[in-house]
């Protein structure tokens, strides 16, 4: 891959979509329970972007994920809401779709080493 | 009758062209000595003013100022200092002006009027040679500017070289305009120097520039070419992230009894 451009700058988009809903993170390792859905979701995503991106093998995850952060976020823009980020833990067990659907792109993000493809990257923590 | 009135009015002229002659040698001893004195006091004058300034400018140390200039290097074959040429210039300036009101003696006549073309002429000299000593101080100080701050480059020092001749020349050549070599002269003359220049620099510059050139164009195609489908795949994504934050984003009571796998992954699985 000799263009390092975008990926760097899925990588900056990754940061601050880290910063912004992070937290969540933090919190699912704590509840057992948000863990087990924040898996779920990032199992979702993950399969999309294996099966739903051509030629996704050959790019760099972030650089998918943060494609796929993008359209969700604009998606919630686009409809002129806010992303209702949850303030603490309570906040996180009721965290709507598409906190949770982020959240679960960072911990993606997170288990990714820059230039791995995504669908050989991430083992899902087992569920068990 | 006729012969001897002839004789009169012949001796009656006669008298009065003597008269005449001597009219004008009375008119003419006058003037002539006039204009002597003039000279001789003019000549003293030129050579006391001559002096004066040389012992002045010595005093003042104005050898010292124009020998940053480059000037001294100039005059080092020939027998002057600079302040004596000044004096010089002074003097025969002086004796200029001398000859010009000592001709003004004689009334209006072309020896005077070419003077008086000399003397008007002078002032413009005066500032021309000043533009050459500023013009030459500017240029060494410069050069030693551009040498000593690029000293470490190996082209440091032809870089001051090549700056300093060419406030030099800019120097020179307003010189030139400011004592009457039509700018005919001295403009294209200015105009093939740059011309030159730029020439060379188009030449050399560019020609030297045309490698790296092809192997960067090289890199922005390779990179382009390695981007395209990285941007196609980021695209892709981008679309899955939005239909998929329609299709369950659009009922977001479903989410929390339906969490994971209410959403299950639009194509394939």
């Amino acid at each position: 891959m000799g263009s390092r451009r975008l990926e760097r700058s899925a990588r900056r988009l990754l940061d601050r979509l880290h910063d912004q809903v992070g937290a969540g993170l933090v919190v699912a390792a704590a509840v057992p329970g948000l863990a087990a859905v924040v898996d779920q979701h990032a199992a979702a995503v993950r399969d999309i972007l294996t099966t739903g991106v051509e030629a996704g093998a050959a790019v760099a995850g972030s650089v998918l994920l943060a494609g796929y952060a993008q359209g969700v976020l604009d998606h919630v823009r686009e409809k002129g809401e806010q992303l209702r980020v949850p303030a603490d833990a309570a906040d996180w067990a009721r965290a709507d779709w598409f906190s949770m659907r982020l959240v679960a792109v960072c911990s993606l993000a997170r288990n990714l080493r820059p230039g791995h493809p995504v669908g050989t990257t991430d083992e899902l923590p087992s569920l068990a | 009758m006729t012969p001897g009135k002839g004789a009169v009015t012949l001796s009656v002229d006669f008298g009065q062209g003597l008269s005449n002659a001597w009219n004008s040698i009375a008119t003419f001893v006058p003037k002539f000595v006039a204009f002597l004195v003039i000279l001789l006091i003019g000549w003293i004058i030129a050579k006391v003013v001559a002096k004066v300034v040389d012992k002045v400018l010595e005093r003042v140390g104005f050898d010292r100022v124009v020998e940053r200039g480059g000037v001294k290097r100039m005059l080092a074959n020939s027998k002057y200092d600079a302040s004596d040429i000044i004096a010089k210039l002074l003097y025969y300036a002086i004796l200029l002006i001398t000859l010009q009101v000592a001709f003004g003696v004689w009334g209006p006549n072309p020896v005077s009027a070419v003077l008086t073309g000399i003397v008007a002429w002078l002032p413009r000299a005066v500032v021309a040679i000043v533009i050459v000593v500023v013009a030459g101080a500017i240029a060494s100080a410069v050069k030693d500017l551009v040498t000593g701050a690029l000293g470490s480059l190996s082209y440091g020092r032809l870089l001051g070289t090549l700056a300093s001749v060419f406030i030099w020349g800019l120097g020179i050549i307003a010189a030139l305009n400011q004592i009457g070599v039509a700018t005919t002269v001295t403009t294209p003359v200015l105009i093939t120097v740059l011309a030159t220049i730029g020439g060379i620099a188009v030449v050399g510059v560019g020609g030297g520039l045309v490698r790296p050139m092809q192997s960067r164009w090289d890199r922005w195609l390779n990179r382009a070419e390695d981007e395209i489908p990285q941007a196609k795949a980021s695209a892709e994504a981008y679309q899955r992230g939005r239909e998929d934050a329609a299709r369950t984003g659009a009922r977001p009571a479903a989410h929390r009894a339906t969490t994971g796998p209410a959403t299950p992954p639009p194509m394939g699985t």
